[in-house]
């Protein structure tokens, strides 16, 4: 194992079911994440995207394979012995954000924390250093339905952040977030991995995060695979313009006959609430080497 | 964590409100109970702990005086008298049996009072005398009051009419009431004469009751002796022995609806935070500790319940005994005390029901959209 990795998982394999009904979610996928790398995971809806990120994070054990965070074994430890593991070692970054919602941005940081031994001494600082960084000064006491998406978001990355971990798994971090929203959180995660050194597994459908990842893995069927450049077909989001990969987009809805796809859920809502608003004017086709022409769909 | 399920109760305050009123309502049938049976308890061994006596003198192998029947020959109480260390004696002759008037009926205690009688009749009169003529009968307010009875009102004992010449206060109960005759026509009633059923005796001045107690059972053949401090104990013991099986199944009854309905708030809670609940585990926490935080949160509920239905009972139960004069409650130290450990039971046991939720919640889902 080399000395700057912080993530390696070797021949990671997860059925579920058995004999006719077995499912092979993740299926024999070796990686190696290094120290301040930002790894970007895509696939298709259903390739096991989430089901690789939860063994990586101690959430899920793997049938077989082996899985190491910090040169730490964590695939063959015991039910009561991941919980430290995920609260000291990872990080976790939900699409849903998942604040408590009873608890402050403040308490809501410090809740990781508390989890580990000793953790609270030095959580208010560090608390007071990350809503600074992440601008929720002014959000302090506020409680999580007060919050828009995007302080939301922030929150969860302060409190995925709060007790240091060399690892973090985001989990579609701007899928509920409109484009100004998202694209602020990516510089956010960006950023962490830049100057902080924390590693990143970026699991997204936003086709924007490519500029600032250093690899993009294709999880396909539960495999990594080389990624099927030529089945792009670039299209823009018809409420915010964002540009969405179609052939991998989990938004999309149809009207008038025609497939419409979206960046995130929001968009999709919107556009649900008054479509015309949106398809006098027939969304851009961008094909796979960029270059822009009329949707012929 | 702790800080996070107290939080979280208070989010919906509606709700926490609901959990508490419903669980208080069961503490406070429970209190209730246990209200009714000290008040009565008490009441029961009324007479015995009013009387101003310092040594009661009775029948060799009797103990007390609920349901108990002793006879002592006039003799032995002349020689009790007789005694220096005796200051004065009232012997009384005792019958437990039914009073009539009209169609009410009451079970009671009938003392038979050598008039005059220094301190063995009514210690507290409402109106009217307080020593019985043959043919005469003090009987306690309430009991009149309920029958509605008044001074010159004729009653029942036995076969025998008596005349009501007094009302005293402090002599009803529910399960016995004093009332008072002449032991004249007391033992007539018995058919037995020239004999008393206890001894109530005064001892001289500088003599303890520990003393007389000595004195008499070495003079006086064949009696037992005891304090009144021990017999009041002796007689309490007896009346409680009679009602405990009864009020135990009724705190049964209680507890559990209590457990049932903690349980179910503590169920539907962790039901409503188990999107929380899986986000907290997929953070870090271990089963361990969210299991104590529900338990925390069961505690909280159970013991918010149990303030609640003692201060409901501290202001229901005067306001009960005004309007059923018949109830005595009583809200002691020891009741509370039972109930808020009854209260600590019935948290635990209700947070055994969500356990296996929690154990078996996935982390996983936290990773599931929407919320």
């Amino acid at each position: 194992m080399k000395d700057n990795s912080v993530l390696q998982a070797h021949n990671v394999v997860k059925t579920f079911g058995s004999g006719h009904t077995e499912v092979r979610a993740v299926d024999d996928v070796s990686m190696t994440l290094e120290k301040g790398e930002l790894v970007l995971i895509m696939g298709p809806s259903g390739s096991g995207k989430t089901t690789l990120l939860s063994i990586l994070g101690g959430l899920l054990r793997p049938t077989a394979g082996q899985v190491y965070i910090d040169g730490t074994e964590i695939s063959s430890m015991s039910e009561s012995q991941l919980p430290m593991i995920r609260a000291r070692s990872v990080g976790f970054i939900f699409q849903a954000f998942n604040l408590l919602n009873a608890l402050t941005v403040e308490e809501n940081i410090q809740f990781p924390a508390q989890l580990i031994r000793g953790g609270s001494q030095q959580a208010s600082e560090r608390a007071a250093q990350l809503i600074e960084r992440l601008g929720l000064g002014h959000r302090r006491k506020a409680l999580p339905r007060t919050l828009s998406g995007g302080e939301k978001q922030r929150v969860a990355i302060a409190r995925a952040l709060i007790n240091s971990p060399p690892l973090i798994l985001a989990d579609e971090p701007t899928g509920n977030l409109d484009s100004v929203s998202g694209q602020e959180v990516l510089m956010i995660l960006h950023d962490i991995a830049r100057d902080e050194g924390k590693s990143i597994i970026l699991v997204t459908h936003d086709p924007r995060v490519e500029d600032v990842a250093d690899r993009i893995l294709w999880l396909e069927d539960g495999a990594l695979r080389d990624r099927k450049t030529e089945q792009h077909s670039w299209v823009h989001d018809p409420v915010c313009g964002m540009r969405v990969d179609e052939w991998a987009a989990e938004v999309a809805t149809t009207h008038a006959g025609r497939r419409y796809v979206f960046c995130a859920q929001r968009c999709l809502e919107r556009f649900e609430a008054n479509p015309q608003a949106y398809t006098e004017n027939p969304s851009a086709v961008i094909d796979s080497a960029g270059h822009m022409g009329v949707d012929s769909e | 964590m702790t800080r996070w399920m107290l939080k979280s109760l208070l989010l919906e305050p509606l709700m926490l409100m609901i959990a508490i009123a419903s669980a208080a309502s069961a503490f406070l049938l429970i209190i209730m109970f246990e209200g009714i049976f000290a008040g009565e308890s008490e009441q029961i061994v009324a007479y015995v702990r009013n009387v101003k006596a310092d040594v009661w003198v009775m029948q060799r192998g009797v103990s007390n005086m609920h349901m108990a029947t002793s006879y002592l020959p006039d003799w032995k109480v002349r020689q009790v008298q007789e005694l220096q260390s005796v200051e004065a004696v009232d012997a009384i002759l005792y019958l437990n049996t039914v009073v009539e008037a009209g169609e009410h009926r009451w079970f009671s205690y009938v003392v038979g009072l050598d008039v005059p009688a220094a301190y063995a009749g009514p210690w507290a009169m409402s109106v009217g005398r307080d020593q019985p003529a043959v043919g005469e009968v003090i009987v306690p307010e309430v009991f009149a009051h309920m029958a509605q009875l008044e001074i010159g009102s004729q009653l029942r004992i036995t076969d025998q009419e008596f005349t009501i010449v007094g009302l005293s206060r402090e002599t009803f109960s529910m399960a016995n009431s004093v009332i008072f005759i002449n032991k004249i026509d007391m033992e007539d009633i018995m058919s037995s004469f020239d004999i008393s059923s206890f001894m109530l005796v005064k001892a001289a001045p500088g003599v303890t009751p520990d003393d007389l107690v000595e004195t008499i059972e070495r003079e006086i053949d064949n009696v037992h002796a005891l304090t009144a401090h021990q017999f009041l104990i002796n007689d309490k013991k007896m009346a409680m022995q009679m009602g405990t099986d009864t009020i135990a199944l009724m705190t049964l009854i209680g507890g559990a609806l209590a457990i049932l309905l903690v349980a179910f708030t503590i169920y539907s809670q962790v039901a409503r935070q188990r999107r929380e609940l899986a986000v907290a585990k997929a953070l870090g926490a271990t089963n361990r500790a969210l299991y104590a935080s529900v338990v925390f949160q069961a505690i909280a509920i159970t013991l918010a319940s149990v303030i609640l239905a003692t201060l409901v009972a501290a202001l229901l139960m005067p306001v009960l005994s005004t309007l059923i004069p018949a109830v005595t409650l009583r809200l002691t130290v020891a009741s509370v005390s039972k109930i808020a450990v009854a209260g600590v039971f019935v948290a635990i046991t209700a947070s055994l029901m969500p356990a296996r939720q929690i154990a078996r919640l996935d982390p996983v889902s936290a990773f599931q959209s929407g919320g």
